[in-house]
């Protein structure tokens, strides 16, 4: 499987990323961050910049406007965001500081296990029509069909795992 | 019960279903048998008794989708050919042979799986099996894989000079199943039909009046929640591991929807709402249903020419 960076390049990149968070005042969506994504974390930074997997959300179409990185970092876990309403859009640009859930228009992710996949949900807790990314191209990039202003929660799985959301193809 | 490091709880263990490669349509599995407490029978591909409700009115949409079958022969069909494309470069790495396909019970109405609830209340079922054994390739066999660095750098050429495919041999083999350009407005027009039916559906008096029932049920067992989103999406259950009182919800929630007949209102007035949505939007369809039909078909002849 080709999921990972090595794990020591993980972590330096873990520790600039902590670093990077930490500088740039958005210590308090880090602080809401709940138990369970514990290896979740967010930033501005674009898709090229980010960890092992990430998924960018943007307040506009065609990857525009502000936009917001959630980073996750377990090798082999689930983990998501249960509710995005405590995350907002953090970088420069139209839509910025307003409310992550609900507001996002297109999205990026890079994932790099080819069992590996991101989806985003219509409703928190994971529920809901979901979209649902799983591809290794990169950039992978995609327009939010299902949850377009609809986003509410995401997961990031390492295993192939057919959850009901609706594969057209 | 409880949640074990090594493995999954008994009961949430049993709901799942490992489809073996997924490759014969009508194959039924029996891989979680050793897993199951002695459960006779073996399950087919993509039935589940638990996780998709007897009472549950599948949805029109569903026709002018893959199944779950079809996804993983999809997927299984893009290892191979991307194996090939590796071959064809002089690498020895190949992706290791898929891992079982997890089928987890569908949370478009919140949750429905009572064994799962029991178990974990609202929490998603922990990742089975360990993923990290498997090889991994090096840096220069990944840019040949995806077509790019880890950095992120396109990469249109090996060590060699051999040009390599945009997407590397991974896109190149998501390209060959397409068999030509894929028809992003139809799959748009697919995907609007699976959100808005469900939106429609929210605001629609018969749901709203089979929410009220609901609700009215859960506040007899000592539960308030408007409806079955509100109890999954409750922020209290996000925590790294379920608590009791999010067990219970979960069980009221479940048998709640049970005694109100909640799912089967839902889903048909969900249906019905799709059925006008695929009329207006029929020869899109049509042209997705001939896009699937000729990627199923390419991934079928991939894996009878690659698969052993």
């Amino acid at each position: 499987m080709i999921k990972n960076m090595g794990e020591s390049m993980l972590f330096a990149r873990k520790t600039l990323v902590t670093a990077s968070i930490a500088l740039s005042a958005v210590v308090g969506a880090l602080a809401t961050a709940s138990p369970a994504s514990a290896a979740i974390s967010t930033g501005s930074d674009s898709v090229g910049d980010c960890d092992a997997q990430c998924l960018v959300l943007y307040y506009n179409t065609g990857y525009a406007g502000s936009h917001t990185t959630i980073h996750s970092t377990t090798p082999n876990g689930g983990e998501g965001v249960y509710d995005l309403s405590a995350y907002t859009f953090q970088s420069g640009g139209a839509g910025q500081g307003k409310n992550l859930k609900n507001n996002a228009a297109s999205a990026k992710a890079r994932i790099w296990g080819i069992d590996s996949s991101v989806t985003v949900y219509f409703n928190s807790g994971y529920a809901g029509p979901c979209d649902k990314f799983q591809k290794t191209e990169y950039p992978s990039a995609w327009q939010l069909s299902n949850t377009y202003n609809e986003n509410a929660s995401v997961y990031f799985r390492n295993i192939p795992v057919n959850q009901g959301c609706v594969n057209f193809g | 019960m409880t949640v074990g490091r090594q493995g999954l709880p008994t009961g949430a263990s049993r709901a799942l279903v490992f489809v073996a490669a997924a490759l014969m349509a009508t194959a039924s599995c029996s891989a979680t048998e050793d897993r199951a407490g002695g459960e006779p029978g073996g399950r087919s591909v993509d039935v589940r008794p638990s996780a998709v409700p007897s009472d549950r009115v599948s949805l029109p949409i569903e026709r002018f989708a893959l199944t779950a079958e079809e996804s993983s022969a999809v997927d299984r069909a893009k290892v191979l050919l991307a194996n090939e494309c590796l071959g064809g470069f002089g690498l020895d790495y190949r992706i290791p042979e898929r891992p079982p396909l997890v089928v987890e019970s569908s949370r478009r109405y919140g949750i429905s799986d009572r064994e799962v609830a029991r178990d974990l209340g609202y929490h998603l079922l922990p990742p089975a099996g360990g993923a990290g054994a498997a090889k991994q390739p090096t840096e220069a066999q990944e840019a040949i894989l995806l077509g790019a660095t880890r950095a992120g750098e396109p990469q249109s050429a090996a060590p060699d000079g051999r040009p390599i495919p945009p997407g590397g041999c991974y896109g190149d083999a998501e390209s060959r199943l397409d068999g030509g350009p894929r028809p992003e407005p139809d799959i748009a027009a697919a995907a609007a039909i699976d959100k808005e039916s469900f939106k429609q559906s929210l605001a629609d008096p018969t749901v709203v009046a089979a929410f009220h029932a609901w609700s009215t049920c859960m506040e007899r067992h000592g539960y308030r929640y408007q409806d079955p989103m509100a109890s999954v999406g409750d922020r209290a259950f996000d925590t790294a591991e379920p608590t009791e009182r999010e067990k219970a919800v979960a069980l009221a929630d479940i048998d709640c929807k049970t005694e109100t007949g909640l799912l089967k209102t839902w889903s048909a007035v969900e249906a019905g709402i799709q059925t006008r949505m695929i009329e207006e939007n029929s020869s899109a369809l049509e042209r997705l249903s001939s896009f699937q039909k000729r990627k199923i078909g390419l991934a079928r002849e991939a894996i009878a020419r690659l698969g052993s």
